[in-house]
């Protein structure tokens, strides 16, 4: 015996025309195979049947083998057929012990709707359409003058003119056809033209966003550059501060005692030999001028230029220089005054100056 | 059968005019193409299906969908129907059943569920709940009060079989009994419900 089984079937319970229609007999309304009424099966019947898996079939979960047997025997025996119906009723009560759950009312009404809507579809031999597309064809579907109508069919007029799903006389059928078929081809003139708008829309877009994604690549390689020159900035001020607070690092005030203006303070990284100086107040040096940084040393006979510079206009000045010198060679940082360009001497005045011991 | 005249609270609506038609009428004019009939019969007979449906898949979003199939299938076969088959809404119950079990398996063999997995979530009159009992009406009070009278073996291999779809060998590997022993306790159990769903056919 197989072990496969059938989906119940809804169409095959009594295979036989022949079986006698309980459904007809009016001398009894009682549920056809309940006890008591015609289809009802005593006892001494029922072990006729024992021989078929009836309620296993009716069921729908008897095997492939014992399916076939039991319709192989209904199509034999009208009894058999007609005990099979009882059954199915007693089975189909089986739906009615369910708790109850009722079904979402908006959700049913949906359902019901497009159900007609398939319905009617169906039987003009149409394509479906959906609810909405109905509802905005409803107003080109009626008659154009119903009172036009009217006259030409006798003067009732009292015609409300046909709608979906009504039944139509051939009059309102032709002109519904006609206005139909030209609705049909404006329909699919406004769907082209619909779908070239589109796609002169998408291209719009699509240029626009070329354009846009040009732009932000520009953006983003100029802010990549400005991150760059930022984080070379923040290492090197990074660095200076190590070296500002390492043990290497000798620093020098240079001031002008002659006046309370301009100072400047020399951070001298001796290890590596960076000079660095801060200078703040200074005035602009005069037309034709520069300032020229000068090392008085122990170890040179003269002064040795260490640069020239020009102030911000805010008097601030930050200048780097890098010379290595013995540790305790330094005796003087001064600041002169100088022809543009610088000399190898200081031949100006001094503007600034620091002891280097 | 009319659920109207039962404890249902189906309404019987007009049909394009006429006076309200049971179910045979309906389905005449549905086989002519009325798929006002269509609706009216929906209407009558929605709610029970749905339940049955949502009984069977536990999903009621998936037993909406099976419950618009029983309803479209009904249009399509409406025609063919033989009223000597049976009442119409046990076609009706009996499509829906049909459509929900091929999901339910569908679904079952996507998940790979097992036997004990199937057999387990059918558990319909596992607990005694009078009060829940007693909702929807006399007709299903009567049905289960029937199916609890049934001895425990006997209601659960009904129970497996309406509505978990299991088939007589299945059912008997799930309850590890005899194949034959499913098939009396399923012909034992139809024969005493038999006897105590006899009133519905005086009162319905």
């Amino acid at each position: 015996m197989s072990d496969e089984r059938e989906t119940p079937r809804d169409d095959a319970i009594v295979p036989s025309p022949e079986t006698p229609d309980l459904s007809k007999d009016k001398s009894n309304d009682m549920t056809p195979g309940m006890p008591g009424t015609p289809g009802h099966s005593s006892d001494a019947e029922g072990d006729s049947f024992a021989p078929y898996d009836l309620d296993g079939y009716v069921l729908g979960v008897s095997s492939d083998d014992d399916a076939a047997q039991v319709r192989a025997a209904a199509d034999a025996d009208p009894r058999i057929a007609e005990e099979i119906r009882v059954r199915q009723d007693i089975v189909a009560q089986f739906a009615f012990a369910v708790p109850p759950v009722q079904i979402n009312r908006g959700r049913s009404a949906g359902i019901r709707s497009r159900l007609v809507s398939k319905a009617a579809s169906a039987r003009e031999g149409r394509v479906p359409v959906s609810r909405k597309t109905a509802e905005l064809l409803r107003p080109l579907l009626r008659p154009r003058d119903t009172s036009r109508d009217a006259g030409r069919d006798g003067g009732s007029g009292a015609s409300s003119g046909p709608s979906l799903g009504a039944p139509l006389d051939t009059t309102a059928a032709a002109q519904l056809n006609s206005v139909r078929r030209r609705y049909q081809v404006a329909l699919a003139a406004f769907a082209v033209a619909m779908v070239m708008v589109m796609g002169l829309q998408q291209m719009r877009v699509a240029h626009a966003a070329d354009g846009v994604r040009e732009t932000l690549d520009a953006r983003d390689q100029a802010l990549s550059k400005r991150l760059d020159s930022l984080l070379a900035v923040s290492a090197h001020k990074d660095s200076l501060l190590a070296s500002f607070t390492g043990p290497d690092m000798k620093v020098i005030d240079l001031v002008n005692y002659s006046s309370q203006g301009p100072l400047a303070r020399m951070f001298w990284e001796q290890k590596a030999a960076e000079w660095t100086m801060y200078a703040y107040h200074l005035r602009q040096p005069k037309p034709g001028k520069t300032f020229q940084v000068w090392l008085v040393t122990t170890t040179a006979p003269a002064p040795i230029s260490a640069g020239t510079f020009t102030p911000n206009p805010d008097g601030s000045f930050v200048m780097h220089a890098k010379y290595p010198l013995d540790r305790d060679a330094l005796v003087k940082v001064a600041v002169s005054e100088e022809p543009a360009g610088g000399v190898p001497a200081p031949t100006g005045p001094i503007i600034i100056a620091g002891a280097g011991r | 059968m009319n659920p109207s005249s039962g404890d249902h609270t189906y309404q019987s609506r007009t049909v394009n005019g006429s006076p309200s038609l049971d179910d045979a009428g309906l389905m005449r004019r549905i086989a002519d193409g009325d798929e006002h009939a269509l609706a009216a019969l929906y209407d009558r007979w929605a709610q029970p299906v749905y339940a049955l449906v949502v009984q069977v898949l536990r999903d009621r979003d998936e037993a909406e969908d099976v419950v618009e199939e029983t309803f479209w299938q009904v249009w399509q076969r409406a025609s063919s129907y033989d009223a000597t088959r049976g009442a119409i809404h046990t076609w009706i119950l009996t499509i829906a059943r049909s459509r929900a079990l091929d999901r339910l398996r569908a679904k079952q063999r996507r998940k790979g569920e097992s036997l004990t997995a199937r057999g387990d979530a059918v558990q319909l009159f596992a607990e005694s709940d009078p009060e829940r009992d007693a909702e929807g009406g006399e007709r299903r009070t009567i049905v289960v009060n029937a199916m609890r009278a049934l001895p425990e073996e006997q209601r659960r291999a009904l129970e497996l079989a309406y509505f978990g779809g299991l088939s007589q060998s299945e059912i008997a590997d799930y309850l590890r009994q005899p194949l034959g022993t499913v098939k009396t306790r399923m012909r034992l159990g139809m024969q005493k419900l038999r006897e105590r769903l006899a009133i519905l056919g005086e009162t319905v």
